[in-house]
Order: C-alpha cells, then structure tokens, then sequence
C-alpha cells in the first residue's frame, strides 16, 4: 500500500469513529449547532480525501451524506430519526469499503449498486425544495444560444472583456460575435480550428463548447470534431470573412453594438460549459503545454477577479501591489521580461490613479490562451459516467508501479499517540541538562572525602551516583528512542522524484529502495533530505545514460538505482548505487588541475580512488553545461558538508563503464557526544572520542624530522605529528613529563591518522554539544561548546577545520 | 530551497499535496489549522501558502487575513476548496488569496500555479 493511500486509510478511520461518536451525541442534543458542524466537516474532510483517490463509489455516497448534513446543518431539512440511520448505514458502507482497501489495496468493483441505492436515499432526504432548484437549468441553453438576436452567451463574458470591447466599440472600432462550427470532418481536411480561431484578426475573447453533450467516453470518436467555437473580435467584417474565407458556411458574424456590450443580460440563463479563450500577445507563451497554458489563464482569471472586488482605496492600492506582483512573477516564470516591465507601468499607474484599469488592460492584452472558467467540468454528464478522469491520482496507479521495489509491508495503523516535536524537544533538553547535572555529584564525592574528610559519605554520594547514572541513561536511550524515525520518512519521496526527473531526461531508470524501516534521529534523517535530493539529481543526470547509449553499450536500456539503508553499531549506512557510466578519475584530474584545486606534483601522487574523491572538493563541477537539475549551483562539496554537519562522513567508489556508489555514513542519534578532554597550556579542550585512535606518551628523543615536518614512527607506521598549541596559534611550548615523553592523540581524520601533541590527556565525558552562538558562530575551529558538571564550559575541537 | 507551507486539517490532503510539492523540489511544512499555520509563517515566513477553507478552530480565510495584517514578508497563497461557487471563490480573494483552485487538485495544476507565483520557470 502507497504511504498516502495508508495515511488515507489511518485517517479515515479516524473519521469514523469521530462520526458514529457525534452521531449518537447529536440523538441526545438534538439539532446543536455545534455538534451538527462538527459532524459536517468530519464528512467533508473524509469526501475531500477520497476524491484524492478513484473510489467513485465511495465518493458518490459521501457527497450525499455532505449534502444532507449540509441541508440539515442550515435548516432545510429537519433532522429524523430516519436521518440517523441513513448516515450510519453510509458510514458502514464506507467502512467496510475502507477494510477492503486496507486488506487488498482496493475496494471489489461489485459496489456501484449499493453505492448509487445508498445516495438516492440520503438524497430522498433532502427537502424537495432544493432538488426542484438544481434539476432545473440546463438543459434548454443549447438550442437558445444561437438563435437569439443578442447571443445568450455575451452575457456570461467576464465583465473586464466586454468593459474593454465596449471602449473600443465607443471609439468607432468594429467588433462582432463569431460563432465558428468547424466541419465535423475538419481534422481530416487539414484544418486546425483552434489554431484558426486564435489567429482571428483582432481576437479578444473566446469560448469554446461541445456541440452535443459528451458520449460516454466508450463512444466517443477523438477523429470528429464536436466544438464550436464563440469569440468577440474586433476586426472589420472583411478581414474576419477573408481569415474563415474557405469556411464560410461553418461561420456567423454578428455586429456587436454598445449597448449590448453595456447590457448584455438580454436574457439570463445558465452559462454553457466549456472552454474560455483569452487572445492577442503582450506574454510570450510559446513553448508552454496547452495543459499549463490553461493554469495560467486560470490564475489571469484570479487576478481580474482580484481586481473587480470593492473596497476602500488603501484595500484597493494593496490589492493592486499584490496583483502586480503574481503577474510579475508569471512574466519571470516565462521568461518575459518585456511584459514585465509593462506589468511594472501598469502598477504605478494603477496605484496612481486608484483605478484599476492599467492593470485590467495590461490583463486583456496578455495572451492567456485557455480558461476553463472556475468549477466548470466539461459537461456534468461526463464527470458522472467517468470519474477517473477527473480524479488526479488512481490508487492502483501507485501501488502497481513495476519499477519501483519497496520493502514495507503493508499492516494496521499501529497504536500511537502524536504529539508536537517541541514538547519532545523540550524533554530532551530537561533530560541533557540531568545527565550534565549528574556528573556535578563524582565532583560532590571527591570535595566530601578530600576537603571534608568524610569517607563514609563521599562513598554513599557515588553509590546514590551509579544509580541516578543509570536511570538518566535509560532516559536517554528512551528519548532517542522517541526520537527515531524511519528512513522511509524520507525515501518515499524518491520514487516520484526519480519517476519526475527520469522522465524529463529521457531515461529510463528503476528505483530500488532497500531498508526503508532503518530507524536513526529526526534530526539526522531531516538533514540527510537534501544531501540525498541533490546525489539522486547527479546520479540520474551525469551519471546514468540515455536508452540509446546504454543498449550500444551492451547494458539493459533501464537503469537501476539503489538506495539502501543499514544499521552497523551505532551508526547508519546509506547507500547510493547506480549502474551508470562511473566517474572516470582522468576526467577529474584533468578538471581538478585546470581549476587549481591540486598542483602538478600532487596529482602524479594521486591514486584513482582519491582522485574521484575531488568532486568533493569545493569549487569543483563536472559537468559540461550547467544543467536545469542537478547544476544549481550546489556541488558535492555542499553534499559533503551536509553530512559532516551531522558528524556524518561520505565516501565514493566509481568504476568507468560499470557505476558509481556513494556511501554516506551517520551516527544514529547526535545529541550525547562523547569527547575526550585534553590539556593545552592550562586551558581544556574537548576532542569527539569518534576521531579519538589512541594515547600514547613519546619521547621527545622519538620524534624525528621527516620533509620539515616533525613525525614519529608508531608500530611501524609513519604518523605525522602536529602541536595543539600550534594550531590554536598558541604561543607557549608543549609540555613533557618528567621523563621528557610528549603526551600525543592519535586522531583519525578522513583516511589517515595525525598524531596531536597536546599538554596532558584528562578522562572522557559524555556532553551535550550546543552550537556555538551569535558573534562566536564564526569560530569554525569549534564544533560547539558543552557544560560541564563543575559549571565550567568546554570548548569542542571541530578537528577537520584545526588540522 | 523555496518553503511552502500546507495547511488543511486533513492529514491525507497534506500527504498529497507534500507529495507533489516536494517531488519538485519544494521544502514542505505542514500546519493543521489556520492558528498553528499563523504562528508558523510568523516565526519563519513560507515562500508560498497552500491554504485550505474549513478547519477549526480558524479557517483559511481567517488566516489569510491575519497573515495580511501582518508585518511580516508576504508569500502568495493558494486557497485549496472544494466549493465551485463564485461567492466562495471572491471570499478567498478578499481575505489575500492569490489563486482559488478546486479540490481535487490535478497535481500539474498545483505545481504550474506554484511556479508561476513564484516566478519560476514552466515548461
């Protein structure tokens, strides 16, 4: 089962419940208001998810159940007994509907009788006044509308049209009525009606509609064209005759006069669905599908309303500024700066002037193509016999996707309890603050022995000790607990995201996700979301090939990717593989050197696996062209300071022509950090223990000097040695014991160890890192600051900036 | 990365409009009624707000509203309704909705008006 079609199912299981509960609350408290709108909404909300779905049968009975509680709700119907039942026998319709899809992902399609006897009833109790109302309408507006001496239809142009005709009619300009049927043949003489009509000389405005009401869908020949067409022009007669001169029986012209254009609601009937076209061309909208082209009409629509509301003049400037402003945005969004300048005049006269006729001008003149006006389906038949069209998304769709593999298993709503990420938050602070709290007691014990003298008691302070140690750290491995969340959290995104951009790369590409139930912190999992966006961006653009490449290169022409999740110790793998052209280090050298991120003698050194490491390296992009996905200006080395954030580190493995793997490698929770504490001049610092290889104490005689650089021979390996004091520039020698031995760290630090020579080494604690602060957050030779049991403050190396 | 911010008291409809926004590269938040979402865009302002009608204890026009008297830098908003009617439709205009779509939502119509509002590129 898909994670929504889940969250569906959790939720409206939920709603059930909510509902039988109001119901049998609103027996006893008859008619109260508050119950009766709560018992709406939770109806409403669970229509509203399942039309996010295809289950007509469901949806059908729903809408009857809204509608009933609706004509309740406002007084129309009174509520009955009868009421009760009715609502209760649908919700158990519903219910039952819903353990069928919780069972087998879908409901059996041997519903649609009882769904359409269920509706019916909940109708039947509806006051008959309403259904006289909605039953009433439309069936004669088809004929009417060409007859009549004015055309019916002028009235339902949008006022702003019609207001820019009349203008123009004022000033003496020609305007006229088209009402263009094409031949229902017209496809197959060559013609392009719509193409036609949008090129008609002075075009303003334009609708088109159905002929006939829609087939059922079964029948419904695409080849035969049912449209007509109506538009208001304003051309001179001859230029729209010679423009529709080789169908002049398939065209009426009628002048449109002033007056019409002033009073258009010669008579009044309902609006003939369909499609709105909206002409001439101030923005540019080549190159935009004819689907998104319609969104863009629909939102200039929204503005025109915007613009057409009443209010006081500041309301009005305010509501100018906001129009100008989407309409900004859409002329930035393609890429028409020249419409957006005049967006810009508009505005400062709008705002000017306290009228806003610049803007509706600037809004008549745009070239918003194809409006379906708000809330109009094609026809009211067609939803009704075809509800899959309209619905967005098919469950099935989602739950037969072949190429994507996923390891969950479906399984009940598991019982849990939600609650804000704050209150949790705040729990884990009070917890941080006891485990430092804690260890003020060993302090207490050694000042009751030593400076008091009390044995007995500094021994019973440590044994109390153990024991409020040992429950703080259940504490907190119970609150890292609540804290884990899977990594599907995160990964159930991908399969959508890989589908969107495959797509628009013309590759082929199946997405394997691995491990999904890995569980690590939330923050952890939250700072993993983008790193991984941007690696499956790269993967699926510069590192798999098109079909066509993959087939002459003997590969399967699908690409695989796979995203794998595992837990080893206390850490969390992810991995990233693709079966795509590998990094070839040549390529990365050559890059590296000509971008001056290695000089020459380095990269005769380098080795193949470091050499690929580079892409890494800030500065460094591959790829040729910037690309729209993955070259945003954000390379790897973004990625890689993503995950180091995190104390995460990240690794790659690359073989030409076989693929390419990243390994990301995270620390499951990162709220208790243990640190060595070191010495340096009388000041303390605090080392991660994950960096921390060994102790060793060297004598000085021991330390040679190998290329200028002072290093020590360990088990017979060569660790290059580095001075604390040095690094923190500060200016006091390293100190050596009595037998003149160098206290060392050995740290690891990406692949290799340095040896760290310090003061004195002190014990290791467990802290809670804060970031740094304010005018200290530039400091990034800091990780963070801890407090310490004795109320000090230790300063947390971040040794990748030191070293 | 540009944030949006959902807001419907229905979990599954925040699910799906997560799903398509964030499969676009969109960084989604979700807020359940209009008061949490108010004090959400206060503490950190969303790039764009999809907004639904019916949620107590606020609705989506009471949100709109607030987050309009607001001082705070103002994102465009989406209302998301299931009602046709055009009176719904001018309600959602005069609260500070920029756009009105119908429930259900295509999933291109959601992300063409998003970019379009925030002036990214549509192809």
């Amino acid at each position: 089962m898909s994670p929504l079609l889940a969250q569906f199912q959790a939720e409206a299981s939920e709603v059930l419940e909510g509902i039988a509960l109001k119901l049998m609350q609103l027996e006893k408290q008859p008619g109260d208001p508050s119950l009766m709108n709560e018992l709406f909404r939770l109806v409403h909300t669970l229509k509203g998810n399942s039309g996010l779905f295809d289950f007509p049968e469901m949806t059908k009975v729903l809408h009857a159940a809204e509608d009933l509680m609706d004509s309740v709700r406002t007084g129309a119907t009174s509520q009955s007994q009868n009421f009760t039942d009715q609502i209760l026998d649908a919700m158990d319709f519903v219910g039952e509907l819903c353990r069928e899809i919780e069972a087998h992902g879908a409901y059996a399609p041997n519903h649609t009788a009882k769904s359409a006897q269920l509706a019916q009833a909940l109708r039947a109790l509806i006051s008959t006044d309403d259904e006289a109302d909605s039953n009433a309408t439309p069936a004669n507006s088809e004929a009417d509308s060409l007859a009549n001496p004015i055309p019916a239809e002028l009235a339902h142009v949008p006022r702003a049209v019609l207001d820019a005709a009349r203008l123009q009619v004022a000033e003496g300009a020609p305007c006229f009525w088209l009402t263009y049927k094409p031949d229902e043949a017209c496809f197959f003489q060559g013609d392009d009606p719509l193409f036609r009509v949008r090129q008609t000389p002075g075009h303003l405005w334009g609708k088109i509609v159905p002929t006939a009401p829609w087939p059922d869908l079964s029948a419904l020949d695409p080849f035969h064209c049912a449209l007509a067409f109506h538009s208001i022009a304003l051309a001179p007669l001859e230029e729209l005759a010679e423009h529709f001169q080789y169908m002049p029986d398939q065209v009426e012209f009628l002048a449109l006069s002033e007056a019409w254009l002033a009073h258009p609601e010669g008579q009044s009937i309902t609006p003939q669905p369909g499609l709105e076209l909206y002409s001439t061309s101030q923005v540019q909208t080549e190159g935009l599908s004819l689907e998104n082209s319609q969104y863009l009409a629909q939102l200039f629509h929204s503005q025109r309303q915007i613009l057409n509301l009443a209010g006081d003049a500041d309301t009005q400037r305010k509501r100018f500024q906001a129009v100008a402003d989407v309409l900004s945005k859409c002329c930035q969004s393609l890429g028409d700066t020249r419409a957006q300048s005049r967006v810009v005049e508009a505005c400062d006269e709008a705002l000017s002037s306290g009228s806003a006729a610049p803007l509706l001008a600037w809004l008549n003149d745009a070239n918003a193509i194809v409006v379906p006006k708000a809330g109009e389906a094609p026809t009211p038949g067609v939803v009704e016999s075809s509800p899959s069209e309209t619905s967005p998304l098919k469950a099935q769709d989602r739950s037969e996707e072949p190429s994507i593999v996923t390891a969950t298993t479906a399984s009940g709503p598991a019982k849990s309890l939600k609650v804000d990420q704050a209150k949790i938050d705040r729990l884990m602070n009070l917890i941080g603050e006891l485990v430092v709290s804690k260890n003020a007691i060993p302090y207490l014990a050694q000042r009751a022995e030593n400076q008091f003298g009390v044995r007995e008691l500094s021994r019973e302070i440590k044994t109390q000790y153990s024991v409020i140690n040992r429950i703080a750290e259940e504490m907190q491995d119970a609150i890292m607990q609540i804290r884990m969340l899977p990594v599907s959290f995160i990964f159930q995104r991908f399969p959508r995201l890989v589908r969107d951009i495959s797509r628009k790369l013309g590759k082929e590409v199946s997405l394997v996700l691995v491990g999904e139930d890995t569980e690590a912190d939330k923050n952890i999992i939250e700072s993993l979301a983008d790193p991984l966006i941007h690696i499956i961006r790269n993967s699926l653009d510069h590192g798999l090939e098109t079909p066509e490449v993959r087939k002459a290169q003997g590969k399967a022409a699908s690409g695989t990717l796979t995203i794998s999740a595992t837990q080893e110790a206390d850490r969390v793998l992810i991995e990233i593989t693709d079966d795509g052209k590998g990094i070839n280090p040549e390529v990365i050298k050559r890059k590296a050197y000509e971008k001056g991120l290695v000089d020459e003698e380095a990269l005769a050194r380098l080795t193949d696996l470091d050499a690929i490491q580079l892409i890494f390296a800030a500065g460094f992009s591959t790829a040729e062209t910037v690309s729209d996905l993955s070259g945003r200006g954000v390379g790897m080395d973004v990625v890689r300071s993503a995950v180091e954030r995190v104390n995460g580190t990240i690794q790659l493995e690359s073989e030409v022509g076989k693929g390419t793997r990243l390994r990301i490698s995270l620390p499951l929770s990162m709220a208790v950090t243990q640190v060595m504490i070191v010495e340096s001049d009388s000041q303390i610092f605090g080392i991660p223990m994950d960096h921390v290889v060994e102790t060793v104490r060297i004598p000085r005689a021991a330390i040679r000097t190998i290329k200028h650089s002072p290093t020590t021979i360990l088990r017979g390996r060569v660790v290059p040695l580095k001075s604390l004091n040095g690094l923190l520039q500060i200016a006091a020698a390293p100190k050596a014991n009595e037998q003149d031995e160098l206290a060392v760290l050995v740290v690891r630090l990406g692949t290799g160890v340095v040896g760290l020579i310090v003061d004195d080494f002190c014990e290791t604690v467990d802290v809670i890192q804060k970031p740094l602060l304010g005018i200290l957050s530039g400091l990034n030779v800091y990780s963070g600051s801890a407090l310490m049991g004795d109320g000090s403050v230790l300063m947390v190396l971040n040794l990748k900036e030191v070293i | 990365m540009k944030r949006v911010l959902v807001i419907d008291d229905a979990a599954t409809v925040r699910m799906y409009h997560r799903n398509i926004l964030e499969g676009a590269g969109y960084a989604v938040e979700e807020a359940v009624n209009g008061m949490e979402a108010l004090e959400k865009a206060l503490q950190e302002p969303a790039d764009l707000y999809v907004v639904d009608v019916n949620m107590p204890p606020w609705d989506g026009y009471v949100f709109l509203q607030r987050l309009r008297e607001s001082d705070i830098p103002q994102g465009p908003a989406i209302m998301v309704s299931t009602e046709s009617d055009s009176k719904d439709e001018a309600r959602a205009y005069v609260a500070g909705a920029n756009a009105y779509l119908i429930k259900p939502v295509k999933p291109a119509q959601l992300l063409t008006t998003t970019k379009l509002l925030l002036g990214e590129s549509v192809s």
